[in-house]
């Protein structure tokens, strides 16, 4: 599988016939999602209307926290087989993924305020290892743009999303280990979902429609990326003509 | 447009901030996309030109 998106050239064929499909599946799955989440859920027994909310807060949680998982994976490969697709990849992921933690955070925070009557707590682990997902994608662009070759970015950009994943368990288990404001989880359970089905399916359809968009926009940042590969190396053959 | 009583300005303002977010990162990401389609297309067809 690695090998296979290994090749640039590969990569682009099936992305361009991926891309339509993950774009229009993805956008569907949303606005269904949407429709389900602001017209047709009932208010929950003792959130009220407050908890459709959940619908954007959930799946933006999970996204956060998976690419960050998957910049650390594709730094891995990058860091072990020097494929630069990898180093593409996890570059292509950072502002996605920063982009939905910080809507986790913000719409978490929003929803907070009717629910446990304060838009912050300090003291609960769950929340602060949030915000510091947003800091280790905020750091981990800034690192790379600091460096002056794409070797070293790629370099120090991939030791720090493989030492910052290990946040990713702290922020998932958190809430069972350390006393919280957050609930438990209540989805991705042991003992299965703890939550009724006309809010379980339509949250599992935003969660789906989020990942094919965000998968979506991976790839086209990848293919941007490539192209503007090809392009330097265009202006440097031409250079040395 | 629903009505969500004492709570709509928090769900409309939850939905609103994820829709700017993820509108900015789509818009940027088309963006940055065409201007690197049209840059190496334009230097491809100059390399032909002068190969």
């Amino acid at each position: 599988m690695i090998q296979l998106f290994a090749n640039p050239h590969r990569f682009m064929a099936f992305s361009k016939a991926a891309q339509p499909w993950l774009y229009g599946l993805g956008a569907a799955m949303i606005l269904y999602s949407l429709w389900q989440a602001l017209y047709v859920v009932a208010p929950e027994l003792y959130q009220g209307d407050s908890a459709r909310i959940m619908f954007i807060h959930v799946p933006a949680a999970w996204l956060g926290m998976a690419c960050y998982a998957g910049m650390a994976v594709a730094s891995f490969i990058w860091f072990i087989w020097r494929h630069e697709l990898a180093d593409t990849a996890a570059r292509a992921l950072a502002p996605i993924g920063a982009a939905y933690t910080a809507i986790c955070l913000a719409s978490g925070a929003i929803w907070g305020k009717p629910t446990w009557g304060t838009w912050w707590q300090w003291d609960d682990v769950r929340m602060v290892s949030m915000l510091v997902l947003l800091f280790l994608y905020l750091g981990y662009m800034a690192i790379r743009a600091a460096m002056d070759t794409r070797q070293k970015a790629a370099r120090a950009g991939a030791i720090l999303a493989m030492v910052g994943v290990i946040n990713v368990p702290v922020i998932k288990f958190s809430v069972d280990i350390w006393a919280s404001l957050h609930q438990p989880a209540s989805v991705i359970r042991m003992d299965g979902p703890s939550m009724d089905a006309s809010y379980l399916i339509p949250l599992l359809v935003a969660a789906l429609g989020h990942t094919l968009l965000m998968t979506a926009l991976v790839f086209t940042s990848m293919r941007t990326d490539v192209r503007t590969r090809r392009a330097k190396a265009l202006v440097l053959r031409q250079a040395m003509a | 447009m629903p009505q969500f009583a004492e709570h709509a300005a928090f769900i409309w303002s939850a939905y609103g901030i994820a829709a700017l977010l993820l509108g900015g990162v789509i818009v940027t990401t088309f963006i940055r996309a065409r201007a690197a389609k049209a840059k190496l297309e334009r230097l491809e067809r100059q390399a032909e030109d002068e190969g």
